[in-house]
């Protein structure tokens, strides 16, 4: 009952997480054709996707992130799928799925760095991507450590039973540290 | 048989208790953190927005005046060039921190003065303070816009000048911004010396007129600097070429 769920979940997450890549992608190749166009998430000057997409931090290896997002979520939704239809893929299966979210996950946070402290906007759909890679990197790792030959051990079984603490606490933190950055324009907004 | 039921059942309804005993003690311990998180991030704010205003005053010598409220502005805050009751507005939004504003009036800056004038069009500009967090806490944007309010008072002839210049000084984004003697010497320079915008610079006489003009101007669904727009209609590419076309339009 429990992985069914946790199955449902990844499956969703990695389709959310895949739609934004995706719309960034082509939202980036309209900004491309035009320069004046203007994104359908640039809504005020905080949250604003025309002014991140343009950064040097947006396309880090040379071309844009997005790019990658739509290869790694496109697995990510595959693996989701084959769990929720009970097809047992091989433990290293979860330990590289596991592996690449954990790639993914540091990618995000010096994302989350980067747009808070450097480029000083928020683009919303970048945000959908910071808010499915964390679960599903927890989700994937629950997996492995399930499917593992002893269960994970004592850390393990910690790590289980505490992971959806973990998710809610870095949930408030992220939120914490985007109200603390953009206080002075949230508080012209009252 | 049938208390062998019972007992199975009794076992699996501890477990259920076990762990839902086990679920709300996650609950609570997340709860409890998240509000940790909340308090310290209100306590962190509180603390910045009082320390901001604190350097501010210190670093610029500002000893926060009396606030006034503009004459000389249109009903809806824009410092009016050109001819006064033309039907054709061309109106211009901009923050003194924004970098785009700054490449608009290098590029567009000279065809507004021409339609000013040649006194068949107004031209509106409209300062803002978006950008505040862009000056480390010495909210470059609102002392700015409050010295076009003042230079507007005290000193219209020289207003075109003193903008342009001021866009040419623009400070680094991320920076400290310019200091309140800063701006008055970049009025000065720009033939706007006397003591009257001087003292309303140093004093932020209009930083509460622009911090709720600011909003007002959101209101109007402005999101972004700079807005251009002629009679209330969005230029959204606003090169010379285009500014014209749309002026001569209406």
């Amino acid at each position: 009952m429990r992985t069914r769920a946790g199955a449902a979940v990844f499956t969703v997450f990695s389709a959310l997480g895949l739609l934004a890549a995706m719309t960034l992608t082509i939202e980036r190749f309209k900004l491309l054709e035009d320069a004046s166009y203007v994104p359908s998430c640039s809504l005020n000057p905080v949250l604003s996707c025309g002014s991140v997409m343009v950064t040097k931090q947006a396309a880090l290896f040379g071309f844009p992130n997005p790019i990658l997002g739509i290869v790694a979520f496109s697995i990510a939704l595959v693996a989701g799928v084959l769990w929720l239809g009970r097809v047992e893929l091989p433990h290293w299966f979860w330990l590289g799925l596991t592996a690449g979210l954990l790639l993914g996950e540091i990618f995000v946070h010096w994302l989350i760095f980067e747009s808070l402290y450097e480029i000083n906007a928020l683009c919303p759909y970048c945000m959908v991507v910071w808010a499915v890679t964390m679960p599903l990197f927890l989700l994937a790792l629950s997996r492995l450590v399930g499917s593992g030959p002893n269960s994970g051990g004592t850390v393990g079984r910690f790590f289980l039973e505490w992971r959806w603490t973990l998710l809610a606490v870095w949930y408030a933190i992220v939120v914490a540290l985007i109200g603390i950055q953009f206080s002075d324009y949230w508080a012209t907004l009252v | 048989m049938n208390t062998s039921k019972n007992v199975s059942k009794d076992i699996k309804a501890m477990q259920n208790g076990d762990k839902n005993r086990r679920t709300l003690i996650q609950i609570v311990v997340a709860v409890v953190l998240i509000a940790l998180v909340a308090a310290i991030a209100l306590f962190i704010v509180n603390k910045d927005s009082t320390s901001g205003d604190a350097s501010s005053a210190a670093g610029s010598g500002e000893s926060t005046g009396a606030q006034l409220t503009p004459t000389s502005v249109t009903d809806d805050g824009a410092i009016r060039f050109g001819n006064p009751d033309a039907t054709t507005v061309v109106s211009v939004v901009e923050d003194f921190q924004c970098p785009a504003c700054k490449n608009f009036e290098a590029i567009s800056g000279s065809t507004l003065q021409q339609l000013a004038d040649a006194g068949n069009v107004a031209v509106d500009y409209r300062p803002i303070s978006i950008l505040d967090r862009f000056s480390n806490g010495t909210m470059y944007s609102t002392r700015a816009a409050s010295a076009a309010i003042c230079v507007a008072e005290n000193d219209r002839d020289n207003w075109m000048n003193w903008h342009t210049a001021m866009f040419e000084q623009q400070p680094a984004e991320g920076g400290t911004g310019l200091t309140n003697d800063e701006l008055v010497a970049i009025a000065a320079s720009a033939g706007a010396d006397s003591p009257a915008v001087a003292s309303c610079i140093t004093d932020g006489s209009y930083t509460d007129w622009v911090t709720t003009q600011t909003q007002s101007v959101l209101g109007e669904g402005i999101n972004g600097t700079p807005n251009v727009r002629v009679n209330g209609t969005d230029i959204s590419n606003p090169t010379p070429e285009n500014i014209l076309a749309a002026a001569a339009g209406n």
